[in-house]
């Protein structure tokens, strides 16, 4: 009802300066009864799950695209490193420079092929980095093949078999790799692990609904004696859903609201910390779904007390 | 039935689950803007009768046919419908005591979905007229039950419905406020507004003068001074009495 504010008088004479506003029919009973605040109280740590599982949904999906797009018809040449006295293709000793030599050949003669963009050279310094975190700080004296980074020219075509033919003819210890045989195995995780995030969030949002209906049967039930005067009155399914569902928006809002304040945080400090592949993709998409998460969830609740409101009251 | 029935019984019963008939075989009409009394001991069906109306019991035999819609072929819209055409007064006021006396009276309309602000401006009119302006925020706990009462009159009646049904509108509270009550209902009345006042007081119903439905037993057992026409006037005492 409109705002009124009046002066009136308590039962014990004293005047009380009391204010008169449009309240909700049913849910002051919800909200006082005794210990339903935990109710309310469950829809955070669940939001925080079902924000948590979609940051995760989506990073790992950010991710798995960035990878595919970064990597698709890229190719490792790998030229292994002989040991003295082996000998090496078309030259008669393993000396550094006789290596160096082999390996600038083969890298220049699919340099010159028309199907190649590019052949560059990984620095060995980078690669005594990239396998750090496995074996550890390699001994200076140990010789790591050389590695070589071949781009296509023609990123979905790739090379072709007659490329490749000519390249074992030249030089058939040399391997060359395409990236998608080590990558797939790690999409296929990354898709695996969205999946399982994804049905965490499903679950979250699963829970959060049951909690909803939690309340409106609570409230219903506890309001029972006001829900048949409403009704005696000429309240219809719809008007009395409606009241019922106020107190779900306030709540389904306001739990997505606390997960809002654990995640954000967490995630924010998770994108400083993250580094390597994983870098960056916590991205503008995330923090968007942080700002309308309350307003979803609020939406969720509203339309979640209403249905299950009106479906409990023609069952009744 | 005729046109002015409001509300008609038609060889009714109504038996509770596994247990005697509480009304039986009855038939009676009311028309529209007319006061009946309906008089009998507890437990003769006074009340249930008064359910029955107001649709929150149906019947197991018979007909009950409002404002010329028998209510058992209604759906809920309809019966939601027809409840917004009568007005309701209990004996324990029905009051919801969170919501303060203005948000109380003005909530029949809210339910027929009319403004807030026309809500609250015809609510303080009727508190006005029940001699409570000035406790429109306060609470109902805060009231005297008089003063409830008052209140849950103005509420029954802020929508303008059709009938008032009362039930035993007077029952817990003291003759001189009982008899404003009364005088309230009358008022009502004379505006054209039915009312239907259940009571097992024999001397309130003596004073009064209007249309007597007895019931014992869940049967009609007595109809004194029945009339259906509308503009039947309270005795001159009994105003006079509570208007002093």
């Amino acid at each position: 009802m409109a705002k009124d504010t009046r002066h009136s008088t308590s039962g014990k004479g004293r005047v009380v300066k009391r204010r008169s506003r449009r309240r909700n029919v049913l849910f002051p009973t919800a909200v006082r009864g005794r210990g339903s605040w935990i109710l309310g109280a469950l829809t955070v740590p669940i939001m925080a799950i079902a924000l948590l599982s979609a940051s995760l949904s989506v990073a790992l999906g950010e991710a798995a695209r960035g990878w595919q797009k970064q990597m698709r018809g890229q190719y490792t040449l790998e030229i292994p490193h002989r040991q003295s006295g082996e000998q090496i293709f078309g030259h008669g000793d393993a000396s550094t420079s006789a290596q160096d030599q082999f390996a600038q050949e083969v890298a220049g003669f699919l340099a010159e092929s028309d199907e190649v963009h590019s052949v560059e050279e990984i620095p060995e310094a980078d690669l005594r980095t990239l396998v750090e975190p496995w074996l550890g700080v390699l001994p200076p004296e140990l010789n790591l093949p050389k590695l070589y980074e071949v781009t296509p020219r023609d990123a979905e075509a790739g090379l072709s078999d007659t490329l490749v033919a000519a390249l074992a003819e030249v030089a058939p210890a040399v391997r060359l790799e395409q990236y998608s045989a080590w990558s797939e195995p790690l999409l296929e995780t990354a898709s695996g692990l969205q999946l399982v995030s994804s049905g965490a969030l499903v679950l979250a949002v699963g829970a959060f609904v049951l909690v909803i209906l939690l309340i409106v049967r609570a409230t219903l039930a506890s309001d029972r004696s006001t829900v048949r005067l409403l009704r005696q009155m000429g309240a219809t399914d719809e008007f009395i859903s409606r009241e019922v569902s106020h107190f779900a928006l306030r709540t389904g809002g306001l739990g997505a609201l606390g997960g809002v304040v654990f995640v954000a945080p967490l995630l924010w400090v998770l994108q400083d910390q993250l580094s390597g592949p994983l870098a960056g993709f916590l991205g503008w998409q995330i923090w968007l779904l942080l700002v309308v998460s309350p307003f979803l969830a609020a939406a969720m609740a509203l339309c979640a007390a209403r249905l299950s409101a009106r479906w409990m009251l023609r069952a009744e | 039935m005729t046109t002015e029935d409001a509300i008609v019984f038609d060889k009714l019963s109504l038996r509770y689950p596994q247990g005697e008939d509480v009304l039986r075989n009855l038939s009676f009409r009311l028309a529209g803007g007319s006061f009946h009394f309906v008089q009998g001991p507890s437990g003769s069906g006074k009340s249930t009768l008064l359910r029955l109306v107001r649709m929150d019991l149906f019947a197991d035999r018979g007909k009950l046919l409002l404002f010329g819609k028998e209510v058992s072929s209604c759906g809920r819209e309809e019966q939601a419908r027809l409840r917004r055409r009568l007005g309701l007064v209990f004996q324990d006021f029905r009051l919801i005591p969170w919501l303060s006396v203005l948000d109380n009276v003005a909530l029949p309309l809210r339910i027929a979905g009319e403004e807030d602000s026309s809500a609250c401006a015809k609510a303080r009119e009727l508190l006005a007229w029940v001699e409570l302006s000035g406790r429109e925020a306060a609470l109902p706990d805060t009231l005297s039950g008089g003063q409830r009462q008052c209140v849950a009159i103005a509420r029954a009646v802020i929508a303008r419905p059709d009938f008032l049904l009362a039930d035993e509108p007077t029952g817990c509270l003291d003759s001189g406020i009982a008899e404003r009550v009364l005088f309230l209902l009358s008022e009502l009345q004379r505006g054209g507004m039915g009312i239907l006042f259940a009571t097992h007081d024999e001397a309130l119903v003596q004073r009064l003068g209007h249309a007597i439905l007895r019931l014992q037993n869940g049967q009609v057992v007595r109809e004194d001074g029945w009339r259906t026409g509308a503009g039947e006037e309270p005795s001159p005492q009994v105003l006079q009495q509570a208007a002093g």
